[in-house]
């Protein structure tokens, strides 16, 4: 016995050692659920490995933020004015979006949706890896008394990293989802094809239970669907690189993650989400035009003949605006007769946040559907005409304040400026920011005709509303300018009209055409508005009108829009014929500035 | 410093007696700590490491250098174990003690019966014992524990020879550790 182990005394101690392992292993695999033990030297291993390596890494940060930050400093002054011009840019991006977004918090809260929200993060820093090429977990540098718990989700802001698998005290692991036993509720985002993301044992990620009769793109983003309940809906995960047909009817879909997995330095910790219906309080309240213009259908009417020709580029209420014609609704404008309640005389603009309710006001048109306001025209020095839109939006000032001067100098008398409840003044931009300032002139010439001009700003700063539009046929020039964020006017718009967003946009009136704005829902009363001209007029002569001829808050868009103040009620008017409006001391008009038109 | 000659009956390297290394405490506990935390920490910013098997490495280092199958099994354990508590919670204790207990075996036995001081054979063992290390390892996945696992012949011989190459400069780094 005694040669017998002392001839395989290695392979026995051997044969004892793997025993042991393997007993060991098959006790894990047996009770997963029961690691006590296993947690144990988990715990010690990670505790007495991780303040080296957050000693390293902290070092290694230290003289690398003190290069950087101090004496490695090429280049900098460019990439911060090119880094300023890409915050203005997004500045722009934001408001147009901003318009957006509200309208779908609207569109959401009618709807009971509940949104869930990322409401608190805990940075955290990359220590270290399994560093084996079949498990790919990390380690950060924050655990459960910095309030880390199992299963949080684990983003940066390109991506989706993974979730927390276990806490320490003063680190913990988290699974990315490019391992193998990673599993994430994915969507296709713009098909909303659901499935679900799983890593491969060779570090790619496919997204998985997507059948193979569907039809998915390369190139295609990838979000979160919420459906795992870790990671918030909507977040990006990644980009579809390769579609193969897979087993089982299900495609093969590959995708490469959007956050650099291979390369992490800081990741984000989402420690709290809150569930909660979108916010609504700022975006004033819910009319039911709104309601009515998400749910009901549309009857599409072709644009009257009296609707301007040059207008091609939107089509919709930017035709109709701009000839004072209708878009979708019955036509009105100018040239034609509003026939609804609640809708202004000179032209109805089709859609709420129609990108076309620019022009709409431009031609003293409304902006939107639900009651669509007339341009205040005739009254002479009220540079501010065009419909809002939509109550606060005080954006796209261009439009309904160039509106006023389509409107007017075509109106003989004047377009009511009721029509809408809480619309007056701000045409609605669904473009960017964009802002103007008309301010008509009345100039009593003789035997109480009063000859109307028209200075127009148009605050531009966007690419929208603010483009020079050029009308073909002479009468009418715009210019802008480049203006300040306040809306105030730098541009001029001599004697005139049109003006157009991307397109040309010609205002032209049928002459001896009539509108006639319906009673407001006020009561105010209708307004008639006869064009006298064809064509973009740089002077026009207009008759006082007898009739009284509502007041609204002149200047500029911006100020109009807020007086709505989101409450749906429109300023109280003030009845001033317009024979009474101060003459204008300038006889030439020219470009002001907001703030010193003598109106105001 | 402690040298000792071995004469061994089935060897087959030309020298009469093939020397027997031991190395101080200190060297023991911190080079097989530091390559396993070198392993944990630097893919973090290398992202090819992860094909690069250190602690693999120092097992057979001090397997072929004690030539003792016994201490080179205890060791391939309690590396391939301490690999094991830092590469995930999915990952059962044990698989690279496994691994690098076997490896450790053969090694020390394999360096009794040859000369291991060549750097060409330190380049093949190496190579070899990296695919036999996968090998094992893929067959504990895959075999016993029912894991998802996948062998590409390809990617395994590129890392074989990526850690062979690795390995040259790292035994000689170690040498200098000896204690003859």
């Amino acid at each position: 016995m005694e040669t017998f182990l002392g001839r395989y005394r290695n392979l026995i101690v051997l044969a004892a050692i793997l025993f042991a392992q393997l007993i060991g292993l098959a006790v894990q695999v047996k009770l997963p659920s029961q690691q006590g033990q296993t947690r144990l030297i988990r715990f010690w291993a990670v505790a007495a490995i991780t303040p080296f390596e957050k000693a390293v890494v902290h070092t290694q940060n230290w003289v690398r933020d003190t290069w950087r930050g101090y004496l490695y400093l090429h280049g900098v002054r460019r990439e911060n004015r090119q880094l300023r011009a890409q915050i203005e840019r997004m500045k722009l991006d934001e408001m147009r979006l901003n318009e957006d977004a509200k309208m779908a918090r609207r569109i959401q809260a009618l709807l009971a949706f509940k949104e869930q929200y990322v409401e608190d993060t805990v940075a955290a820093q990359v220590i270290g890896t399994s560093g084996s090429d079949q498990s790919r977990v990390l380690y950060i540098d924050k655990g459960s008394r910095d309030g880390i718990k199992g299963d949080m989700a684990v983003i940066t802001p390109t991506g989706i990293v993974g979730k927390v698998v276990q806490v320490f005290p003063e680190s913990s692991q988290v699974l990315p989802i490019n391992d193998q036993l990673s599993g994430v509720g994915a969507a296709l985002k713009d098909t909303r094809l659901q499935g679900i993301l799983k890593g491969a044992p060779n570090g790619t990620t496919t997204l998985q239970y997507v059948m193979a009769d569907e039809k998915v793109e390369p190139g295609e983003e990838v979000i979160t669907s919420g459906g795992d309940r870790i990671f918030p809906k909507g977040l990006p995960v990644g980009k579809v690189v390769s579609v193969e047909p897979g087993k089982d009817l299900f495609l093969n879909i590959r995708i490469v993650p959007t956050a650099r997995l291979d390369r992490l330095e800081e990741v984000l910790v989402v420690t709290k989400i809150t569930e909660k219906p979108p916010d609504t309080k700022d975006l004033g309240p819910i009319r039911a035009a709104d309601i009515l213009a998400a749910r009901l259908p549309t009857y599409q009417t072709p644009p009257p003949p009296a609707a301007m020709a040059g207008n091609v580029a939107t089509g919709v209420a930017n035709a109709a605006g701009a000839a004072g014609g209708t878009a979708t609704t019955p036509p009105a404008g100018a040239g034609g007769t509003a026939a609804r309640p609640n809708v202004g005389a000179a032209g109805i603009a089709a859609r709420p946040n129609s990108g076309a309710a620019n022009v709409a006001g431009a031609a003293g048109g409304t902006a939107t559907t639900p009651a669509g306001a007339a341009g205040t025209a005739a009254r002479p020095n009220v540079g501010a005409a065009g419909i809002a839109a939509r109550p606060n939006a005080g954006t796209a000032n261009a439009a309904g304040t160039t509106g006023g001067a389509a409107t007017t100098p075509t109106a003989a008398g004047a377009a009511s400026a009721a029509g809408r409840l809480n619309g007056v003044g701000a045409g609605s931009s669904s473009s960017t920011a964009t802002a103007g300032v008309q301010t008509r002139t009345a100039t009593p010439v003789a035997n109480g005709v009063t000859k109307l001009s028209t200075t127009t700003g148009v605050n531009s700063g966007t690419r929208s509303a603010g483009t020079v539009a050029t009308p073909p046929n002479g009468g009418a020039s715009t210019q802008n300018g480049a203006v300040s964020s306040n809306g105030t006017a730098s541009a001029t718009q001599r004697n005139s009209v049109a003006k157009g967003t991307s397109s040309t946009a010609t205002p032209r009136v049928q002459p001896g055409s009539t509108a006639i704005s319906a009673a407001s829902s006020d009561g105010d009363s209708a307004a008639t508005a006869t064009s006298t001209q064809q064509r973009p007029i740089k002077k026009v002569i207009v008759e006082p009108d007898p009739l009284p001829v509502r007041k609204v808050p002149a200047g500029t868009a911006n100020s109009a829009a807020p007086s709505n103040n989101g409450t749906g009620l429109t300023p109280k008017p003030v009845q001033k014929p317009p024979q009474q409006a101060a003459p204008n001391p300038n006889p030439a008009p020219t470009s002001q500035p907001e703030g010193t038109n003598p109106q105001r | 410093m402690t040298t000792r000659s071995m004469a061994f009956r089935g060897s087959f390297t030309s020298r009469e007696q093939v020397a027997v290394y031991e190395f101080s405490w200190p060297v023991t506990v911190v080079i097989p700590l530091a390559a396993v935390f070198i392993q944990a920490f630097i893919p973090v910013e290398v992202r090819f490491l992860p094909v690069i098997d250190l602690p693999m490495m120092v097992v057979i280092f001090f397997a072929v250098a004690r030539r003792n199958p016994i201490s080179g099994s205890i060791t391939g354990a309690i590396i391939g174990l301490m690999q094991d508590t830092l590469a995930g919670p999915h990952h059962p204790l044990g698989m690279y003690g496994i691994c690098n207990t076997i490896i450790g075996f053969a090694a020390s036995s394999l360096g009794v019966k040859i000369d291991v001081e060549n750097p060409g054979t330190r380049f093949l063992i190496t190579y070899i014992f990296f695919i036999v290390h996968q090998g094992i390892y893929y067959g504990i996945a895959h075999g016993l524990l029912r894991q998802t696992a996948e062998w590409s012949w390809s990617h395994v011989a590129l890392s074989a020879l990526a850690n062979a190459l690795l390995a040259l400069f790292l035994f000689a780094l170690l040498d200098k550790l000896k204690q003859k």
